[in-house]
């Protein structure tokens, strides 16, 4: 080996070594929960994969469905939120503050609330309600980013030309932000797609989704196996969920940026 | 239309609030129901139960500590990657950085299983360690996240000029770091201590009776308890949370 190419491959080496500890803690932290979750999988169990893939597919649905509705409305308020936020500062100012506040807040106590504010609503209802509400810091923070990332100065420009706030709104804000409008929708849904607590506790066990079924042959039967299997399948949502915001996503980027 | 937009202020600054002031309401119920609505006389016996049972207390110390031991070890892993993303450009960094996050995308119940199954295996099920290391997953991926937004909005022509001044890597980015990125630093670090002592997920399926936090008490308070003085702890976090936090939120939206 040369001394050129010697000193090609340390500097490479140098170049890679911060990245080195992050990687390893990600491997640490992500790779091998996944690979000992997959390996857990193999076996036969009957809360698992032998329910049959009718059963499987009806609650995986399910949950998706039950994880998009709530991710939606959660988006539809902190959209009009940040954007009611961008003409009256007093109200941003409370809002910024109420997203902080909730993004710290243990969700357990506001399920344990909300299992008492909600104990006389349908528990579907209940479960959507208490879903959407506990969505909200993360939703908010991805769209009060796009819309902190928006250059004011074409809003002006366009006012200043005659155009309404509420055009603004529609033809210059909402279109920058409709990317992270999906992100939100989609980021919200894949953490909602994991809630056990809300449906059990919320929902009285009136609501079965993945994470109920999951967090029930866990803890309840001691079936590790069922729950490893049932990941599989969170997993595979998961990964549908991702594949549909990666095609999306490219088709939603604002056409000045995009050029 | 002025007025329309001020009725959608208010509908949407109660839809934000209400129930939180409502769930915070609770803590002054005087039997164990929703009675704070229907009584005329509010107690504060749930208030006066959660300042003198310890194990609130130790929860909360607990969930402190795993916390920031947890903060502290993703910041130390995190930094370097950050630095060299910001200061050198490097696509390795930033790939680690997407990788580091990759965690967020998914289901938190899926991570909370794989992790209880790697903590069964190496001996760190219900101790505040396996906790505090498997809290990476969360407090990782929030630190990628702030220092990168953060480090992306600041110039680095202090970082160059110490270069071409013959500055080594190491104390170049230090130098930068202390000069413009230290309420930053302080920031993330804050950011990842609360995003760890609020996780529930992973803490409710990785520990036991040893390792007693705050998820695992609130959880306890709605299973066995049935006390309301889970909403006293509530109420005292929030009112904490909003002295700490509405102060920066006002500065924020001045700043726009």
């Amino acid at each position: 080996m040369g001394p050129v190419a010697a000193e090609t491959i340390s500097t490479r080496v140098l170049r890679f070594s911060p990245a080195i500890p992050l990687c390893v803690a990600a491997i640490a932290y992500l790779g091998l929960p996944l690979a000992l979750l997959i390996k857990g999988s193999f076996g036969a169990s009957e809360g698992g994969f032998q329910r049959g893939g009718a059963v499987l597919t009806v609650l995986t649905m399910r949950s998706v469905a039950l994880a998009v509705i709530s991710a939606s409305v959660a988006t539809a308020v902190c959209t009009t939120a940040s954007l009611l936020g961008v003409f009256h500062a007093r109200f941003s100012a409370f809002y910024r503050g109420w997203l902080l506040v909730m993004l710290f807040t243990n969700p357990v106590f506001l399920v344990f609330g909300f299992s008492v504010l909600l104990a006389d609503v349908s528990p579907l209802i209940a479960v959507l309600l208490a879903s959407a509400y506990i969505l909200m810091p993360l939703c908010g923070l991805i769209l009060q980013a796009a819309v902190d990332e928006f250059d004011f100065a074409q809003a002006r420009a366009a006012r200043s030309l005659g155009a309404s706030p509420v055009f603004v709104v529609f033809q210059h804000i909402l279109p920058f932000a409709r990317q992270q409008i999906l992100a939100s929708v989609l980021l919200s849904a894949l953490y909602a797609l994991g809630f056990f607590l809300i449906p059990a506790f919320v929902g009285l066990g009136h609501v079965v989704t993945l994470g109920t079924v999951i967090y029930g042959v866990a803890n309840a039967l001691g079936d590790w196996t069922a729950a490893c299997q049932l990941c599989i399948v969170a997993i595979g949502a998961q990964v549908a969920l991702v594949s549909l915001w990666l095609v999306t996503a490219r088709f939603l980027v604002p056409s000045r940026v995009r050029s | 239309m002025k007025n329309a937009v001020n009725i959608l202020l208010v509908i949407l600054a109660a839809v934000l609030a209400l129930p939180l002031v409502g769930i915070a309401a609770l803590s002054l119920s005087p039997t164990y129901g929703m009675d704070i609505f229907t009584s005329l006389h509010p107690s504060t016996r749930w208030w006066r139960e959660l300042l003198v049972d310890p194990s609130w207390a130790v929860a909360l110390a607990n969930s402190a500590l795993i916390g920031s031991a947890s903060s502290l070890l993703a910041m130390v892993l995190t930094l370097p990657a950050a630095l060299a993303w910001r200061l050198e450009g490097s696509a390795s960094a930033r790939n680690a950085m997407l990788l580091a996050g990759a965690s967020l995308t998914f289901p938190p119940v899926v991570l909370a299983v794989g992790l209880y199954q790697t903590a069964m295996r190496v001996g760190l099920f219900d101790t505040a360690a396996g906790l505090a290391l498997a809290h990476l997953s969360f407090t990782i991926p929030i630190a990628a996240v702030v220092l990168s937004t953060r480090f992306r909005g600041t110039p680095v022509e202090l970082y160059l000029a110490a270069r071409s001044l013959g500055a080594g890597r190491m104390r170049a980015a230090i130098r930068w770091l202390s000069a413009t990125q230290r309420m930053t630093l302080l920031g993330c670090f804050a950011a990842a201590v609360l995003t760890s002592i609020s996780e529930v997920t992973v803490a409710i399926y990785l520990t036991d009776a040893s390792v007693p936090t705050i998820a695992r008490r609130a959880l306890a308070g709605v299973t066995r308890d049935l006390k309301p003085t889970g909403f006293a702890a509530l109420a005292a976090w929030l009112i904490l949370l909003c002295l700490l936090v509405f102060p920066v939120a006002r500065r924020l939206s001045r700043e726009r």
